[in-house]
């Protein structure tokens, strides 16, 4: 058991003292699932609102499609974009494999479904009124829908805090995509998994500490900006 | 100011909506009467610009509407609605009765002089700092006659403005309407169920029926239905077993509308060439403008006019027994 409460006591100052080690780690999860992130809130926002205020034919078959999604496994999607960005892939020239990049194309495929299925309901849930009161106050097709995304804002911002989540506690695609390689691809998932092997584990849980901290506020603001 | 044609608008095989030709008149307050599923509603959409005709067109000015097309955004600048439940933007009472001047891109400073205007013409200038979604339905449809009126719309068409407020909302709002009819550039048309609200705002009534403008006065309409007879004449058989005489070529389900000027009250029955004659009680008697509005109950409630000093000669009062009279001729079957 002391190796436990030593472990956490050592973690806690390793926190504490802002362990360069621990804030690098830190740096390439935040600064990579950010991309990700980012990239897919800037599709997958504007997708699930144009499929939520259209109607069109298969409508309910794509919304089923991306809520399916939503339970890609981490690995399955590791495998997919490993398997195009390797040597003998059919992207492999580019030389991703075991990249920044690569980890954040990964965490965007993961990204992109839960960031569309969430805005789809998001745009969904907004009152149908608010798009023809504002139409019929003078605004443009442009000026509505911005109205629209307005009335659904808390809402699509729990969307891509949905899936900041997702992708920064993931460690499947971390794994196969980024190589766990020191200070540039090792995150804090990929860290824990490697240190808790090599015994370090205070390390592993100044680690762990860090990420729960982070999982914790995220779903607290979720639930806080769902409320709304 | 508007002009309707050929407008046709179906909602599957459920309703449609039909007017042939319709003329608002500049200026003037028009009301659109009709029961709940008329079609008043869509038409007012449809003006709005809201939801594309399968079929017609609306012109205004220079501009048409043509059948399947959205209305270009100058159409909807020109023309704005409040529903009878009004949808407010998140924020407060002056955010939301500034979006159709944001829209516009008018600049801050003459936004908020607007706001102002518009809100003490609404009468709720103490709630512009307020968030709009506390307030009550009455004040929150104030909100919405303040946030239309500010944008000087050339027409302004109004859905059952009263029908979900209180009383105290729904006559300062009756009295804001009644003000409008001053403004020469300002063309209303609103919907209604309320015979009395159409004939107390508006200075014209068009009457609604099925999807349909009807050409006929729209007060004492009932639905009927034919129950035979020959040469033309045919007996209608009513709600609450009452039968009426008509001059029509339709059978089965139809409606009647009998012109309350076109029917002469007496306290005897009348021995006469009229083909119909009702006794029914007196339930409320009513003036406006020298005239006596009449309710009476005679199985359905018929309103009759009569003038004051017929009211006053034949000392006419509710809880009395009258007689109706009125030709066959006088009842438009559609």
């Amino acid at each position: 058991m002391s190796y436990l409460i030593d472990g956490f006591r050592e973690a806690l100052r390793l926190i504490l003292h802002l362990n360069p080690e621990v804030l690098g780690i830190s740096l390439v999860s935040i600064k990579i699932a950010a991309a990700s992130t980012l990239i897919a809130s800037a599709l997958g926002v504007p997708l699930g609102f144009s499929i939520a205020s259209r109607e069109f034919h298969g409508k309910g078959l794509v919304i089923t499609v991306f809520n399916t999604l939503l339970a890609l496994p981490t690995v399955v999607v590791g495998l997919m974009v490993y398997s195009l960005l390797s040597r003998q892939g059919p992207l492999g020239s580019l030389n991703l494999l075991f990249t920044p990049l690569a980890m954040i194309i990964g965490q965007f495929v993961l990204a992109m479904p839960i960031i569309t299925a969430l805005s789809i309901s998001a745009i969904q849930h907004v009152d149908r009124r608010a798009r023809d009161t504002a139409l019929t106050l003078g605004a443009s097709e442009r000026q509505a829908a911005r109205v629209v995304l307005s009335e659904g804002r808390f809402a699509l911002l729990a969307a891509i805090i949905a899936g900041f989540g997702r992708v920064f506690a993931e460690v499947g695609v971390s794994m196969m995509l980024g190589g766990n390689i020191r200070f540039y691809t090792r995150n804090i998932p990929t860290a824990i998994a490697l240190e808790t092997g090599r015994g370090e584990f205070a390390l592993a849980i100044a680690l762990g500490l860090i990420l729960l901290t982070v999982a914790f506020g995220i779903n607290i603001l979720f639930q806080c900006l769902q409320r709304r | 100011m508007l002009q309707i044609e050929q407008l046709v608008k179906s909602y599957g095989s459920a309703f449609t909506l039909e007017v042939e030709q319709l003329e608002i008149a500049e200026g003037a307050i028009t009301a659109l009467l009709g029961p709940n599923g008329s079609g008043k509603s869509t038409l007012l959409s449809l003006i709005a610009g809201l939801r594309p005709a399968d079929r017609g067109s609306i012109r205004m000015g220079s501009m048409a509407l043509g059948p399947g097309s959205a209305a270009p955004v100058e159409w909807r600048r020109a023309v704005t609605m409040i529903t009878h439940k009004p949808f407010l933007f998140q924020g407060t009472v002056e955010e939301n009765v500034g979006y159709g001047l944001r829209f516009r891109g008018t600049p801050r400073a003459a936004r908020l002089d607007r706001i102002n205007r518009a809100l003490k013409q609404a009468g709720i200038e103490m709630f512009g700092r307020r968030k709009a979604r506390e307030l009550s339905d009455g004040e929150a449809q104030m909100v919405a006659v303040a946030r239309a009126l500010v944008v000087e719309p050339r027409v302004l068409l109004l859905d059952e403005p009263t029908a979900n407020i209180d009383m105290d909302n729904a006559a300062s709002l009756e009295l804001l309407i009644a003000s409008l009819s001053g403004e020469k550039d300002l063309t209303v048309v609103f919907a209604t169920h309320n015979l009395e609200q159409a004939y107390r705002l508006s200075t014209r009534v068009v009457s609604i029926i099925r999807g349909r403008p009807v050409p006929a006065h729209p007060e004492n309409i009932f639905r009927g239905t034919v129950a035979g007879g020959r040469d033309g004449i045919k007996t209608i058989a009513l709600r609450g077993g009452v039968q009426i005489e008509a001059d029509t070529p339709l059978s089965g389900s139809v409606h009647v509308a009998i012109d309350p000027t076109g029917i002469v009250v007496s306290k005897m029955e009348l021995r006469s060439s009229a083909r119909n004659s009702l006794a029914g009680r007196i339930v409320s008697a009513s003036a406006h403008d020298h005239r006596v509005r009449l309710a009476v109950d005679a199985g359905v409630e018929f309103s009759v006019l009569v003038t004051e000093q017929s009211f006053r000669e034949m000392a006419l009062h509710p809880g009395e027994i009258v007689y109706l009279t009125f030709k066959s001729t006088a009842v438009k079957v559609f």
